[in-house]
């Protein structure tokens, strides 16, 4: 009895080495690492797989899991020796793993996505090659005017590429939109709604012909990100953050559209709320580029032909955005840089971008070849949405400057959106004082007003 | 108390035993539990992110906490107001299901395994398919009060309503579990006490007054003290229900089901993480739950004698 | 007792056990839906969705983590039981120097939560190299307060010391009667202790949540969180996937149903 208990200890003790052993991510992998390594690659198709080549493994953390794969696939057919592999690592917690990983001292990624509204808190971590500079040497000048600036840091570095300049639009649903307001054209649309004021119009009408059936929009915080970003006041002036100058327009147009049941009560990005897209209950959803795929396509997968694009009454604005960035400690920086490069940087990788994933990299010039962008689209009822995308929007695009308390707002933003659902009663005014309060309470460095 | 006898000066039973015994877990002990909570304590008056130099503050993190940062008290009253609402209904309704059904002969464990599975159940799962059921447009719950011609509420969506789904789980999670507890607790009771009582014309109502739940009370307080270190350890089904989109706020609506512990983690590493002053946080946890187990086990009137 | 309370009583039991399970059944029952579905109509009845749920729950990173997270719940269970069973002895079996201290200190680690040590403890993780492996999910369960109050508790009102006096005279050594003699007398409460230590180390959440920032070492709470993308939770996977991972904490309380009441009733009801 005594020998089997000292049995049974003694192969917990190899057991536990064993786990140890996997974690030390070396260049000799653990047996289970490979075995996590193989999942990875039956789960990517070519993606991981298909090479022996240099060995090195480029690790991504992503959200945008699938697109990433697609990413990974397309660079392996030009780059068979890298291997890519891809870890899903759910939106909500991305920040909080990174900086976890930089704390604890664990491994981080060899490419980090940064969520555009955290660039400037990813840069405060100083974890990041400056893209600027040699080996690498990017000249931000290349990209897109309203977009150029985003990841240089104040000390000029560059921590990342963008993906995608992520314009951004109004989708609608056509056969509701014909039903309504009695045409499903773009241009026609954009002139039923010229001003702000005629969503709660057309959205009042909407509520009294379908007997308090339909709704113009499915949940307040879906508008209020629209309305955020479209507003390009700056958060931060001179050290201060302008809380009420910023949020003002934006909760003033929620409590007028909650007042007159222009927007429903869904909560924005639950998998209630992403439901509704495949529904005949609500029309128009704000729509970055990315939002195709992601929220359109993955919610209303046989709505083929329905959908439709139009100008918002604000104008075109730029939502959202992901750009990657090569972390200081990784020993595959130049793989991971040609995977960037390769992806984000050259006209191939651009084409691919816009072929699988609807994404429109940064770089200005590929924009000149008039053969780039253009085309019918299925989905979208035969409409050319990236020329209406990459003319019209991106004409229109203020230039919107981000700052390092912009998630902590957002945060803020969604905490009003569901608060003014909730109370009928609450005012704009009630909300933007409640609002204030929060943002003082979590913004200690610096005056809000 | 055991009637251990003295091995009399016999040092291999005073000393050389008992530390082989008790040596490892005072080792792990100090290694994993007590090392970490003295090292946060050290880091709490330091100002630090996780990279780069630390900046000592002095009691500059504690100030905070006490002055100016409402978020620290508001968890404190959340989770609190959450174990106020829900515990007591589970204990109580635990146990005057069970005195209903001690007397039942048939199917006693099938009813108690059953009846636990909801504590069993994997509070990732807990907290999808309570949205899923309280969801303000889709949830089965208000579908259910319209077809009975009420309106439905916004259960996820109201400060007070999401601190009530919460209380709602809690209860859900541990009435069978209380159940089985004092299910089993009556079963050890002896018939011949009842039947004594019965003898001297004591009604039912009396006997579980004056039988039963005195009897009970070593279970009761077990229960009490458990539910409270479970409450106050509160993190994974508020955070799982309302930390689920790319839009969700921390907190749920109204950050009003902000924990003790969620407070903690978002402070330590939310989107404007300090190590320092989440540690700081953590103290003050650390003080309080030691306060309230305190006052609980003096309510309780057995301090010392548990063990 | 009278027939109609019996009845009544039968009555009041099945309702509580149908709304025990309810959940439960919804969450086998939504398993088998398209994540869309779910949200039309009133999914009380199994759909035909499963095979498509399992698929894509079986082509992402599942079994690893299924693996990773057993492997979590054994080591910790068994060096957690075995270190309380231990000290629980120690306590009961010893009067020597320092246990009444002992005593306070388990009960102590009882009340707070280890969560709040968190940052300090990814410290020193990180100095032992030991981030990134299943390490700091394990080690953080040896020295369970929960498990030693358990165990004291339990072998101060259900081990009969005269055993122990008796073998000790036989000329047992301490090591041989622990886990010849006493082992055996205090099984229901092992069992209790496995059992809830099992679940417990299965759900958790909190430390793994600090700890996995790696496929490798992600256990099941933290991979069902990130199965979908960020845009299109998946439900009907994730509830799989849940469904899929209930299994042994099942499997484990059913198996163990007779000696966990029993150790139940014999740990709290002595007191």
């Amino acid at each position: 009895m005594k020998k089997k208990v000292l049995g049974v200890l003694l192969a917990c003790a190899m057991v536990a080495g064993m786990i140890t052993g996997c974690g030390e991510k070396g260049d000799t992998a653990a047996p289970q690492a490979d075995a996590q390594a193989k999942t990875q690659d039956s789960q990517s198709g070519e993606a991981a797989g298909g090479s022996e080549g240099s060995g090195k493994t480029v690790t991504i953390w992503t959200w945008d899991y699938d697109n990433t794969l697609m990413m990974a696939e397309d660079f392996n057919k030009v780059y068979p020796d890298i291997q890519i592999e891809v870890v899903n690592v759910a939106y909500s917690d991305y920040f909080t793993k990174i900086q976890q990983a930089v704390a604890s001292g664990s491994e981080l990624p060899d490419i980090v996505a940064q969520s555009c509204t955290l660039l400037k808190n990813y840069g405060e971590l100083g974890i990041f090659e400056d893209l600027s500079k040699e080996p690498y040497n990017v000249d931000s000048n290349i990209f897109f005017d309203f977009i150029k600036d985003r990841a240089v840091m104040e000390d000029g570095s560059l921590i990342g590429i963008e993906e995608s300049i992520s314009p951004s639009a109004i989708a609608y649903k056509r056969d509701l939109a014909k039903q309504y307001f009695g045409t499903d054209d773009p241009d026609e649309l954009a002139k039923i709604f010229a001003d702000p004021s005629d969503y709660i119009t057309q959205g009042k009408k909407v509520q009294e012909e379908s007997g308090g059936e339909a709704y113009l929009f499915h949940a307040a915080g879906a508008v209020a990100e629209w309305l955020y970003f479209a507003d390009t006041t700056p958060l931060e002036t001179n050290g201060t953050i302008d809380f009420t100058g910023k949020m003002t327009g934006t909760i003033n147009m929620l409590c007028e559209m909650r007042d007159n049941k222009v927007v429903d009560t869904y909560e924005n990005g639950t998998a209630q709320a992403n439901a509704t897209y495949s529904d005949d209950k609500h029309i128009m959803y704000p729509c970055p580029n990315w939002a195709i795929n992601y929220y359109i396509k993955a919610n209303d997968a046989d709505g083929s032909g329905n959908w439709g694009l139009m100008m918002p009454a604000t104008g075109g604005y730029s939502c959202g955005g992901t750009s990657l960035g090569i972390t200081n400690t990784s020993d595959c920086k130049d793989e991971a840089w040609q995977f960037i490069n390769w992806c984000l940087m050259t006209k191939d990788g651009a084409e691919m971008m816009r072929d699988r994933l609807n994404f429109f990299v940064p770089t200005k010039e590929f924009f000149d070849d008039p053969e780039f962008i253009g085309g019918e689209d299925e989905f979208f009822g035969g409409q050319d949405i990236e020329s209406f995308f990459y003319k019209d929007i991106v004409n229109s695009i203020g230039t919107l400057t981000v700052s390092q308390y912009d998630q902590t707002v957002i945060d803020i933003r969604d905490l009003l959106a569901i608060a003014v659902m909730d109370d009928p009663n609450m005012t704009a005014a009630d909300a933007l004082a409640k609002g204030l309060e929060e943002a003082k309470n979590r913004i200690t460095d610096m005056e809000v007003k | 108390m055991n009637k251990i006898k003295k091995t009399g000066g016999n040092r291999k039973y005073t000393v050389f035993w008992p530390i082989v015994f008790v040596a490892p877990f005072v080792i792990c002990f100090f290694l994993f539990n007590l090392f970490p909570i003295l090292y946060s304590f050290q880091l709490s008056f330091y100002d630090w992110s996780g990279v780069g130099e630390k900046t000592f503050v002095g009691l500059a993190n504690y100030v905070r906490i006490v002055t100016e940062d409402k978020m620290f008290l508001k968890s404190l009253g959340n989770t609190l107001f959450m174990m106020v609402i829900s515990f007591p209904f589970a204990i109580i309704f635990g146990l005057v299901i069970s005195a209903f059904l001690s007397n039942l002969k048939h199917g006693r464990r099938f009813f108690q395994t059953v009846n636990f599975l909801p504590y069993i159940t994997t509070p990732v799962a807990i907290g999808l398919i309570f949205t899923f059921l309280f969801d303000r447009n889709t949830g089965m719950v208000n579908r259910l009060l319209e077809l009975l011609n009420v309106n439905g509420l916004n259960w996820l969506g109201n400060p007070r309503l999401a601190q009530v789904v919460i209380a709602i789980m809690i209860a859900w999670k541990y009435t069978g579990y209380y159940m089985a507890l004092y299910l089993a607790g009556i079963t050890s009771i002896s018939e011949d006490i009842y039947e004594a009582a019965r003898v001297d014309g004591a009604g039912a109502l009396t006997i579980f007054r004056k039988i039963t739940m005195p009897l009970l009370k070593p279970i009761t307080i077990f229960i009490i003290v458990t539910s409270m270190i479970g409450g106050l350890q509160l993190f994974d089904e508020p955070n799982l229900m309302f930390n689920v989109s790319t839009t969700s706020v921390i907190g749920g609506p109204d950050r009003s089901c902000l924990t003790l512990l969620w407070n903690f983690y978002d402070v330590a590493f939310g989107s404007t993480a300090k190590l320092g002053y989440g540690s700081a946080v953590a103290v003050c946890i650390f003080i309080v739950i030691v306060l309230i187990s305190l006052i609980g086990m003096k309510l309780m009137n057995r301090k010392e004698d548990v063990i | 007792m009278k027939k109609g309370s019996k009845i009544f009583s039968y009555v009041i039991l099945a309702f509580i056990s149908v709304v025990s399970l309810f959940p439960f059944y919804l969450m086998i029952v939504m398993s088998t839906y398209k994540t869309e579905e779910i949200f039309k109509g009133l999914p009380f009845l199994p759909s035909n969705y499963f095979m498509t749920n399992m698929k894509t729950v079986f082509q992402s990173n599942f079994i690893g983590s299924y693996v990773n997270s057993l492997l979590v719940s054994i080591l910790s269970t068994v060096v957690c039981v075995v270190i309380s069973a231990m000290v629980g002895y120690g306590i009961t079996a010893y009067r020597f120097k320092g246990r009444r201290l002992l005593i306070n200190l388990v009960m102590l680690t009882m009340m707070v939560p280890v969560q709040i040590g968190v940052v300090g403890y990814m410290i020193e993780m990180r100095t032992m190299h030991m981030t990134g492996t299943l390490m700091p999910m394990i080690l953080i369960w040896l020295a369970n307060g929960f498990g030693a109050f358990w165990m004291i508790q339990f072998m101060q009102s259900s081990l009969p010391m005269e055993i122990v006096e008796s073998a000790r005279i036989d000329g047992s050594n301490e090591m041989n009667t622990f886990f010849r003699i006493v082992m055996p007398c205090i099984k229901p409460g092992l069992v209790t202790l496995v059992l809830l230590i099992f679940l417990w180390s299965w759900n958790s959440y909190l430390v793994p949540l600090v700890f996995v920032n790696d496929n490798s070492v992600m256990t099941i709470p933290i991979f069902i969180k990130s199965l979908g993308n960020a845009y299109r939770t998946d439900y009907g996977a994730q509830l799989t996937g849940l469904a899929v991972a209930t299994v042994p904490l099942l499997v484990l309380f059913i198996a163990g149903s007779k000696n966990f009441i029993q150790g139940l009733t014999a740990g709290a009801v002595k007191g």
